[in-house]
């Protein structure tokens, strides 16, 4: 029980007390900080001794920095779409076959010279040069669509899960209809009526991609909000919108960023797919998936022509899925990367 | 020199009177297990299919006082509604019926921003210190988030008072940037303690707060707290269900059972004089760390019955060891006790049957009673016999417990006058005046 | 073996391999089991009681270890080591193998309860079921005699109408009721030893007085011998013959519960017992033990109890007390150095704070 309480500031009513300047430093930098064990730091290290995600890493910077080499390097569109006819020493415009569109070799039906070391397509580009350029379209789409979806994802899955009921309900709905559209179709049949464009297209995967990032922290904030944590902010009297930034949406990111590297994954297969169909990247911006259509046509004399993009494809999506699941394992606190082994077992 | 700041306050309340007051609290639930199980049909009146959710009874007509200065301990086994209580009276879920004084303002009936105003002066603190932290925050800040929640103090002056409150709960201020999981369970439960006391609010409601702590360790945190109590002039509403943790903090004890307060009162007095059955059952069945007292435990048997449907009459019928025996009846001394375990058992079926006899024997010392109780509870036999149980069991319930007046009528609230100038509350039949 | 001792084991070590170090979880235990009785395994978390457990049935896993000791159940060799030529340290040639283990003792002989019953209880098949199977792997019997017998058992543990509840799930039972289950389940296969890692203390006061009831009562009709393991001293009073306290991988008191109530002597028992409420009692102010227990990587020097005692003196630094026998019955024994003259207890000066390895600052947790 309280008897008469002493008469510290405190208890007078309405007050907080304050203690001074010299009690009290702040923003002391002898200060004990232990954010090495949270966060972005921590979790690269994590991701360091995971060596398959430690590989998976390297691949993908090197892509990006492709990429980024590729928006900055002007003479390489240039060698990308400029189209040379080299034509095989032996042939002859007045034979048959001179009718057939000409394919672009060097000194033989896709071996490499240095001028270009993978050889050339069906119109004398260089298949190298392509590739690279390729990268940027195919990162560009990807991150695009995958941070686009994201965000789009986050407000409407944790406004969502957070209040329930109808809101949820309703938004839930309209989440799960865009999920049911095949993606496909839908794209092919919306860039059918709007224009074939490569940015019509990464509008429309940033769209389709909501639905996967609303519906996944959804479920995070599910969860989250029955915290104690939560609650304590409710009882603190914070309002609902800051309640959902500082606590719910940080402690449900994790999945979320997991995801996000697993989707630009698929989103790069997704644009290739349709620039394969001819809905993505048009002539003459090089793709990978573009690439790949054209290589039908030459399979026979020129099969190297569908083995790099493919390579491409395969190289690419593989290092964002092992990423992906580096950065799992990483941000799941039960999993230790560096823990040794036992030693000295009896 | 110091700084203090000063605050609009309404309504303050001294030592000793009243700061919080509930009238009537009813807290239900809906059921939510899908539209499809909730629909019966029902051929009575218009439409045949009906709709009827089903309702727990959580917090089901409570009325409490507390003063300010006081810790008031709240008891009851799991199910009983009392941390839907706690979180009632604190406006975090919102109640079904009734009324919440605070600092004589009713709760219920002020618009979201006053209440969002008022929640500086009541805080709460919670049970798991790993939960109730957020694991991506330093603690620093965490303790400031109610001031800032409200716009109090600058970012400097938050600082400050964060460190000296860390301080104050026994921790070391440098440590203010350090995240949750650097510290152990106590020490983070001392963090919820800071993080309650920054705004200076009046009254603490306290669910569970060291329950998941060591044993050694829970003697330090309730000693931080007795003495924050005594410096800052807290009020405490505490739940605990280890009985000897609210023994050493309360001032006054609730109990509660199944949605209802059935005693309330001095502690002393409840623990060593106990008026409600389920209050003396409860403290009986409580081991004691003392091995010279081995043995001397009673039972309490049975389960707490479903909040969805709750026992007719005084909820705790179906397991009261002192139920009123029904008018009509003649008893003799045992014969009622040896009735009652009985009925019970058979509810449970708790027995094999092997022979009249034996079963005899062993519930009634040999004898059935006579008159119309005795047959009874040879009609019962007879159906045990057969494997009956459920009709045996209904024709026992019927007779026996569902005719007495503990079934029949809701217990009143009958209150007495303690020595100490403490009212003691007792919702029984026993006990009428 | 000797005086109707079932179980002995003889300075136990466990301990992990962990980046931070390794953790010496168990260092040196030793006590025994007879039959019939229920000794006590008491102390905060952290001090190694549940690691204790698991280790008398193996149940340790990387990155933990059974590094040395002897455990003996019925003159069988569950743990022991010897030495090889070159001094290391390798398994005993008579040390059970993992298979007669898992077929012969396990369940069957000793059987173990958890804290959580979700945790042993498969959700996802019917309670009834559970109890059974358990019954027909460890017992010589049909299918339908095992469900007979499981219906019997669930009857024995106080589950009301038995033959019904027999094909309930793990969900539809209260947390008393599945914890009820959990005792069916270790009796149902009669073992000599239950070994009970804080089964009630998730539970109810009122469901944990019933089902330590419930123990009695069966320990007393089937003979079992149990090693209760809990930090609630009460629980300890209620039910235990023998009691050992340990702290931070050692136990530092042995005794039988009424002379570890009456008369304790170690200096942590004596702080336990007095800081904690009663619910029989009004106490005025509790008498905490200062400080909190040191993670087991780095236990402090000579008496690990010395940072947080009340009597230590600068004695206290140099050895680390073995268990020595309060007199020659050797049934109370207490690890600490003022019962021995020859330490050189009462002639070194008392530790002021600042000695003991505290850490600096945070006195309080």
């Amino acid at each position: 029980m309280a008897s008469e309480s002493k008469d510290t500031i405190d208890s007078r009513p309405g007050e907080l007390f304050v203690p001074a300047e010299e009690e009290y430093s702040v923003d002391n930098p002898d200060e004990m900080d232990n954010s090495e064990d949270v966060g972005i730091k921590y979790t690269i290290l994590q991701i360091k001794e995971d060596t398959t995600a430690r590989i998976g890493l390297y691949i993908v910077s090197i892509i990006m920095i492709v990429a980024i080499y590729a928006t900055i390097d002007a003479q390489l569109l240039d060698y990308a779409i400029a189209e040379r006819f080299w034509y095989h020493p032996e042939f002859d415009p007045d034979s048959p076959e001179a009718n057939l569109p000409p394919i672009g070799i060097t000194n033989a039906y896709g071996e490499g010279t240095v001028a270009h070391p993978l050889g050339t397509d069906h119109r004398g580009r260089d298949i190298l040069a392509r590739l690279v350029y390729g990268s940027r379209v195919s990162i560009q789409a990807g991150v695009f669509a995958t941070f686009i979806g994201m965000a789009g994802g986050i407000i409407i899955g944790s406004v969502a899960g957070y209040y329930g009921g109808r809101i949820d309900d309703l938004l839930m709905r309209g989440i799960e209809t865009l999920y049911a559209i095949p993606f496909l179709v839908l794209i092919i049949a919306f860039m059918s009526a709007v224009g074939r464009d490569l940015v019509i297209a990464m509008v429309a995967v940033s769209i389709l991609t909501t639905p996967v990032f609303a519906r996944l922290i959804r479920s995070e904030v599910l969860s989250v909000r029955e915290m104690a944590y939560v609650e304590a902010a409710r009882a603190s009297g914070l309002r609902d919108y800051q309640i959902i930034l500082r606590h719910v949406i940080p402690n449900s990111f994790a999945s979320v960023v997991v995801q996000a590297t697993l989707q630009i994954g698929s989103i790069i297969l997704l644009i290739a797919g349709l620039s394969f169909l001819g809905f993505g990247a048009q002539e003459p911006t090089p793709d990978w998936g573009a690439m790949l259509a054209d290589s039908r046509g030459f399979l026979l004399p020129n099969p190297w022509f569908s083995v790099w993009p493919g390579l491409a494809i395969l190289i690419t999506v593989v290092a964002f899925n092992i990423v992906g699941d580096g950065l799992r394992d990483a941000l799941d606190p039960y999993i230790d990367n560096s823990q040794k082994e036992d030693e000295g077992r009896i | 020199m110091s700084d203090s700041v000063g605050m609009k306050r309404r309504g303050e309340v001294e030592l000793g009177e009243t700061l919080v007051e509930v009238n009537g609290l009813k807290k239900h639930f809906i059921d939510n297990d899908g539209i499809l199980t909730n629909i019966s049909v029902d051929t009575g009146d218009g439409f045949p299919l009906k709709y009827q959710p089903k309702k727990v009874r959580a917090v089901d007509g409570v009325n409490l006082t507390i003063e300010k200065g006081e810790t008031l301990g709240l008891v009851g086994e799991s199910g009983c509604g009392k941390s839907t209580l706690l979180r009632t009276i604190l406006q975090l879920l919102e109640p079904t019926e009734g009324n919440i004084y605070f600092k004589g303002t009713d709760l219920t009936s002020i618009s979201k921003d006053e209440l969002r105003d008022l929640r500086k002066d009541m805080q709460m603190i919670f049970q798991d210190p790993q939960s109730s932290l957020s694991p991506r925050m330093r603690i620093g800040r965490i303790v400031e988030e109610p001031m800032e929640a409200h716009g109090l103090l600058t970012k400097d002056e938050r600082q400050r008072r964060a460190k000296y409150l860390l301080e104050k709960v026994g921790l070391d201020p440098s440590h203010y940037n350090r995240y949750p999981h650097a510290f152990s369970g106590g020490q983070r439960q001392r963090v919820n303690l800071a993080r309650a006391l920054s705004v200076n609010p009046d009254f603490i409601v306290c669910d569970e707060p060291v329950s998941s702590l060591d044993v050694s360790i829970q003697a330090q945190v309730l000693n931080t707290m007795k003495e924050l109590q005594e410096e800052f002039g807290l009020t405490y509403l505490f739940i605990a269900h280890d009985l000897s943790v609210i023994r050493y903090i309360s001032d006054r004890v609730a109990v509660m059972y199944l949605g209802k307060v059935v005693e309330i009162g001095d502690t002393d007095t409840i623990f060593d004089n106990p008026q409600h059955p389920y209050t003396k059952a409860l403290l009986d069945s409580i081991p004691v760390p003392n091995p010279h007292r081995r043995g001397e435990r009673g039972v309490l048997k049975g389960d707490v019955p479903s909040p969805l449907n709750p026992p007719s009459g005084c909820r705790f019928r179906t397991r009261c060891p002192s139920l009123i025996i029904p008018e009509g009846f003649d008893f003799r001394e045992d014969e009622w006790d040896y009735t009652l375990s009985f009925i019970r058992a058979v509810k449970r079926r708790d027995f094999t049957f092997k022979s009249r006899d034996k079963v005899v024997e062993r519930f009634f010392d040999g004898t059935v009673p006579r008159g119309d109780a005795g047959s009874v509870i040879d009609n019962a036999l007879i159906h045990i016999e057969n494997s009956d149980w459920q009709e045996a069991s209904e024709l026992l319930t019927e007779a026996f417990e569902e005719q007495s007046i503990c079934a029949r009528a809701e217990p009143q609230t009958y209150t007495q006058m303690e020595d100490t100038g403490v009212k003691h509350k007792t919702a029984c039949h026993l006990h009428q005046t | 073996m000797k005086e109707n001792i079932i179980l002995s084991v003889k300075d136990l070590e466990t301990h992990f391999f962990t980046s931070g170090g390794i953790v010496r979880a168990v260092d040196g235990v030793s006590f025994n089991v007879k039959s019939g009785e229920t000794v006590g395994l008491v102390g905060e978390s952290g001090a190694g009681k549940s690691i204790t457990a698991r280790s008398i049935l193996r149940l340790v896993d990387s990155p933990g270890q059974i590094v040395g000791g002897e455990i003996t159940f019925h003159d069988q060799m569950i743990f022991g080591t010897q030495e090889r030529a070159d001094g290391t340290i390798e398994r005993h040639p008579d040390m059970l193998d993992d298979e007669t283990l898992r077929t012969q003792i396990r369940g069957s002989k000793i059987a173990m309860i958890f804290q959580d019953p979700m945790d042993s209880l498969n959700p996802v098949f019917k309670i009834g079921d559970q109890v059974r199977e358990l019954i027909e792997l460890n017992r010589d019997v049909t299918k339908y005699e095992a469900k007979e017998i499981a219906i019997e058992t669930l009857r024995e543990v106080g589950i009301p109408d038995p033959e019904n509840r027999y094909s309930d799930y793990p969900h539809e039972f209260s947390g008393g009721m599945r914890q009820r289950v959990l005792i069916a389940m270790a009796f149902s296969c009669q073992p000599d030893l239950i070994i009970a890692d804080e089964p009630t203390t998730a539970l109810d006061v009122t469901v944990e007085g019933e089902i330590l009831n419930l123990v009695r009562d069966l320990q007393k009709k089937y003979n079992t011998s149990f090693l209760w393991i809990t930090h609630d001293m009460a629980v300890i009073a209620e039910l235990c013959d023998r009691v050992n306290v340990m702290y931070l991988g050692e136990i530092i008191e042995q005794a039988n519960v009424y002379d570890l109530f009456d008369d304790a002597h170690h200096p942590y028992t004596e702080a336990l017992l007095k800081s904690i409420p009663r619910p029989d009692v009004s106490i005025e102010k509790l008498d905490p033990i200062t400080g909190v227990m040191p993670g087991a990587i780095n236990p402090p020097q000579g008496c690990r109890f010395h940072t947080r005692c009340p009597d230590a003196h600068r004695a206290c630094l140099d050895t680390n007390p073995p268990l020595i026998g309060l007199d020659e019955n050797e049934q109370h024994n207490v690890a600490c150095i003022k019962y021995d003259e020859r330490t050189g207890y009462w002639e070194s000066e008392e530790l002021e704070n600042e000695e003991r390895n505290q850490i600096k600052g945070i006195n309080n947790v």
